[in-house]
């Protein structure tokens, strides 16, 4: 997945440039999400992958299944990628399209994972923290993994604040083993 | 069931309450391939160059290659528990070792563990293995210098404290003989030794270790080894490790001697590592920067003067200069000293010493070639007894070297030239040495003496050696008070001067030999 990073990235910006200047972010974010969906169904995945096929063909395919849900530039985004045979790409497109877009709203995503249940007071907390940390507005999603013991992890992007009691007993473990 | 000795109460204890557990936010990323070693991890957005990043099961890879969305790195030690999708973290450290006096008499890989059994190493300080080498201002110039106890290499390639001085020559010329014979003899000297072994047989470095506690000179020494079965990786670093471990002496105003043996092979794991990070490979598909690899290291071999050492230790050591002597051995294929890297660490290094298989299949151990060495800042720093009396020595051999060419041809030859000649070919095996003998100041010094002032001229040549062991034995059982007066000040004047052509007189006169 991440092998598609590099070429998904122009791709992401020529669309978030097109969106921003027709205004359609939030409509081009619903159908990306859309066309990921698509694309990571498994019988979609084995056309994308059919050597046999042509690009145009793909293009086609694909274009039927998701029909007319789509307007004139996003049919053209997926004829332009099956062109260049980049089909494979088009989760990182959409998820490098989010991430420009939470850059340029100045937002953040952070996941927050607890061995409990948190209290609405807890969240609260953890937003007003990482929001002064981050500088960015941020959006928590919560998820319990009781395998933590205790404490939380929180994960915003490539940064990861562990503060569960597994990784600290972890870490013990490691000390006292030296 | 064996307890462990880091297993005692107290200790695990005390180190449960010094647990660090605070919480940081750290990088963290994905590994997306694994191949010989080379990780490709996908994340890591602030990952340092050289940073050490921290993988399953206590192992640890360094970064090298920081791309736009993946870093390459290669995995320090084996990797076969790794796989694809491990999380890596980053941990905002560049790669660091264990420094302090606690090293000396151990054996440690090249991360700073202890790999001879004899328990945790004593040492609470470390510092990174890559570091700048001093400044122009921060440098003494080469006066002191690095006695080795092989007459040949310190009467004609002298080594000064902080200079580098190269060993080259092929395979099984005596290359780390003569390093090892260094070591040992600076047991009284106070200098403290690194050895660092890269690509070697593990049995050749144990057989070193035994060599080196039998001669009582582990004491002073620090072996970093990083053997043949050790990965490309740890075979890179280990010789930066030691330095590091070197240049905590040099630092705090004391002398240290580090040994590179060899950097040949270190050239050659670092040549896999970028070719396996897909490098573009140059001239004998080494990378581009195979130069910068030895010069930064060497580089980091250094005299400090009084004023850095002051400020590097807060005040604490005054008035004392520090030094790193660096012997890093390089071995040619068939003599070539024009392959890539034996021109690239001449032109780095302040001298070599030149091996010869011709020399060592002849006898002549070490088989120092006295033409193709040079030491270009150790004259300055030669003990000064042994500088006056060197030169003859120098001298003699290179005349014996023009004439031996001739004199093959010549049926009649005048007396001059044969006396020439004679002289070389006795001061030729004057110049052997057996391993593990390293001589005094003064022990040399009489063999000098000797040589010049033609005490051997009537000496048949294959009884030189005998001579000259019957000479220094007399010496010692009836001038002690001599040798130690030389040893001691290095001095030469007229009065030492009369005082040895007494004892040699004498010695000649009893005819003991």
């Amino acid at each position: 997945m991440s092998d598609y990073t590099t070429v998904a990235r122009p791709y992401a910006r020529a669309v978030y440039q097109q969106a921003t200047e027709t205004s359609t972010v939030d409509n081009w974010s619903e159908a990306l999400a859309f066309i990921t969906a698509v694309a990571s169904d498994e019988q979609m995945v084995a056309v994308i992958d059919e050597p046999q096929m042509g690009s145009e063909q793909k293009a086609e395919l694909i274009l039927k299944v998701v029909g007319d849900k789509l307007n004139a530039q996003q049919q053209n985004l997926i004829k332009l990628m099956a062109e260049n045979g980049r089909l494979k790409a088009l989760p990182e497109v959409a998820e490098q399209f989010e991430v420009y877009r939470a850059e340029a709203e100045g937002k953040v995503d952070a996941e927050v994972v607890s061995a409990f249940p948190l209290s609405g007071e807890q969240e609260d907390s953890i937003t007003k923290t990482l929001k002064a940390k981050l500088g960015r507005e941020v959006t928590i999603t919560t998820t319990i993994d009781e395998s933590l013991i205790g404490g939380v992890v929180i994960k915003a992007g490539d940064t990861i604040i562990d503060g569960s009691m597994k990784s600290q007993l972890d870490s013990l473990a490691l000390t006292l083993s030296r | 069931m064996q307890l462990n000795p880091s297993e005692i109460s107290e200790l695990i204890k005390s180190r449960i309450e010094n647990f660090d557990s605070s919480v940081e936010a750290r990088t963290e990323g994905t590994v997306v391939s694994l191949n010989d070693g080379i990780l490709r991890i996908h994340g890591l957005a602030d990952a340092m160059q050289g940073e050490m990043i921290e993988l399953p099961n206590d192992t640890y890879a360094m970064a090298l290659n920081l791309e736009r969305d993946s870093v390459g790195a290669v995995v320090l030690g084996s990797y076969g528990h790794l796989s694809e999708g491990d999380t890596a973290k980053c941990t905002g450290r560049i790669l660091e070792v264990p420094i302090g006096a606690g090293l000396l008499g151990r054996v440690v890989d090249a991360l700073g563990n202890p790999i001879d059994g004899k328990g945790p190493i004593d040492s609470n300080e470390t510092a990174p293995i890559e570091k700048i080498a001093p400044g122009v201002i921060e440098r003494k110039s080469v006066d002191q210098p690095v006695q080795t106890g092989l007459k040949s290499i310190d009467a004609m390639v002298p080594i000064g404290r902080g200079q580098r001085e190269l060993i080259i020559g092929d395979r099984q010329t005596g290359k780390t003989a003569v390093a090892i014979d260094a070591i040992i003899n600076q047991a009284n000297t106070g200098v403290k030794c690194v050895y660092v072994a890269v690509g070697q047989k593990a049995s050749t470095v144990a057989n070193i270790v035994r060599k080196l506690e039998e001669h009582g000179a582990m004491e002073h020494t620090i072996i970093v080894a990083a053997s043949a079965a050790e990965s490309a990786a740890m075979q890179y670093i280990a010789p930066y490790s030691g330095c590091t471990m070197g240049e905590y002496f040099r630092d705090r105003g004391q002398d240290a001697l580090i040994v590179f043996d060899d950097l040949t092979k270190q050239a050659w794991a670092y040549r896999q590592v970028s070719l396996l990070l897909r490098r573009p490979p140059g001239r004998e598909a080494y990378p581009g920067d195979v130069f910068y690899l030895h010069s930064r290291l060497l580089e980091r071999a250094s005299r400090v003067s009084a004023d850095y050492v002051e400020k590097f230790t807060n005040g604490e050591v005054k008035g004392q200069t520090g030094s790193l002597t660096a012997l890093p051995i390089i071995e040619t294929q068939d003599g070539d000293v024009s392959a890539f890297v034996p021109t690239n660490v001449i032109s780095i290094t302040d001298g070599q010493i030149f091996l010869e298989s011709d020399l060592f299949n002849a006898g002549i151990r070490p088989a120092i070639n006295a033409g193709l060495s040079v030491s270009r800042v150790g004259g300055a720093a030669q003990t000064r007894i042994i500088q006056k009396l060197g030169g003859g020595v120098r001298l003699a051999l290179a005349q014996f070297r023009e004439l031996a060419a001739f004199a093959q041809f010549a049926s009649d030859l005048d007396e001059a030239t044969r006396a020439q000649l004679s002289r070389g070919e006795r001061v030729t095996e004057l110049m052997k040495q057996a391993q593990y003998s390293p001589m005094s100041i003064a022990e040399m010094a009489f063999s000098l003496f000797m040589a010049n002032e033609g005490y051997m001229d009537d000496v048949a040549v294959n009884k030189v050696v005998d001579f000259e062991a019957a000479m220094i034995a007399h010496i010692k059982s009836n001038n002690a008070g001599l040798m130690a007066k030389i040893d001691d000040t290095g001095d030469f004047n007229d009065e030492i001067e009369a005082d040895m052509r007494a004892a040699l007189d004498d010695f000649k006169a009893k005819g003991v030999f």
